[in-house]
């Protein structure tokens, strides 16, 4: 079900019109609506890839940990953010973790994944030194609290990016 | 990790959808633009002068003078020569290169200057000090922003 990916030039030239790539909708006051639409490639690298490959395929999350001062990162980064040590030694961390602090947008954006008021969250996963940013779903705004247990739920397609965790519930919900 | 392992990559446009409000000096600029004025201020104090025009002089911060018009005609002061073809996020299509962005010192005795392209792309051709006019769009076509000046053209001295 991989939906084939368009080539640079037709995303550009044929999705998006001239007239839509900058309109003056007022004069007094002057107003302008535009779009700004560029090429743009991603590359997770070696690490990101191997993260994303172990969530997507064995709905694992992993971290990578320095031999110098033991912290152990997720997500993984190839190096050692305290020591510039290369990291190495992969370690698999639990899927459940405390809330150490969050956000909560009551505005709509097209960009969201889910529904507003959407709860986004740093999340220090059991095994893990540094916290992961994710959206804590299945909780109203005024549940959520710092020191928070969670767990995440995975998508049952998922695909090899972050998103392959829909979000993270309270532990204990939904059993 | 060996390096024959798939790597992740994703093609994706970046696509950000923005609105924008000129403000009133700005405003004023861009509707100038098409009634075919240049449209600028001074600083009552130090004479600096700004095209578009601003709230503020950069230099002494007392409040700038009234919305003035400025001449079409000026002097290559600087320029750059854009040789990698950029996408131009306003067509979608790369833009063809070589071509020149100058800033020019407007006529009329005051040191204000102006940004745009050159009509000229053979970089042989362009000079500093060389003299150019602003080449506005025909009345009809004119929709107040940038566009609406073509380019910069070659005018003799």
């Amino acid at each position: 079900m991989q939906k084939k990916p368009l080539k640079y030039d037709e995303i550009i030239n044929k999705v998006v019109k001239p007239s839509e790539r900058f309109k003056i909708i007022s004069e007094d006051p002057y107003v302008a609506e535009g779009r700004i639409i560029m090429p743009y490639r991603y590359f997770a690298g070696t690490v990101g890839t191997k993260f994303f490959n172990k969530l997507k395929e064995e709905k694992r999350i992993m971290g990578l940990r320095c031999p110098d001062c033991n912290t152990v990162y997720v997500p993984p980064r190839p190096t050692c953010g305290r020591c510039f040590t290369n990291l190495e030694e992969w370690v698999e961390v639990a899927n459940k973790g405390t809330v150490l602090s969050y956000t909560a947008t009551y505005y709509p954006l097209p960009i969201h994944p889910m529904k507003e008021p959407l709860v986004y969250g740093i999340i220090q996963l059991d095994g893990a030194d540094t916290g992961l940013t994710h959206i804590i779903g299945e909780a109203n705004p005024s549940e959520v609290h710092i020191g928070m247990r969670v767990e995440a739920v995975f998508k049952e397609q998922r695909e090899g990016n972050i998103l392959d965790i829909k979000y993270f519930r309270p532990l204990g919900k939904g059993d | 990790m060996s390096l024959n392992e798939e790597f992740i990559e994703l093609t994706v446009p970046l696509d950000v959808r923005y609105k924008w409000s000129a403000g009133p000096h700005l405003q004023k600029f861009l509707l100038g633009l098409k009634e075919g004025k240049m449209i600028g201020n001074k600083c009552p104090k130090c004479g600096h002068a700004l095209i578009p025009p601003v709230p503020v002089c950069a230099k002494c911060h007392v409040e700038m003078g009234d919305f003035m018009e400025f001449s079409h005609r000026g002097t290559v002061i600087s320029y750059s020569l854009v040789v990698d073809p950029i996408f131009d996020s306003g067509t979608g299509d790369r833009r063809p290169t070589p071509y020149a962005i100058a800033s020019i010192n407007v006529d009329g005795g005051t040191d204000a200057t102006f940004f745009h392209k050159l009509e000229e792309t053979d970089p042989e051709k362009i000079k500093i000090g060389m003299r150019v006019e602003a080449v506005f769009k025909l009345k009809e076509e004119r929709e107040g922003r940038i566009e609406d000046i073509l380019f910069l053209r070659k005018i003799e001295a």
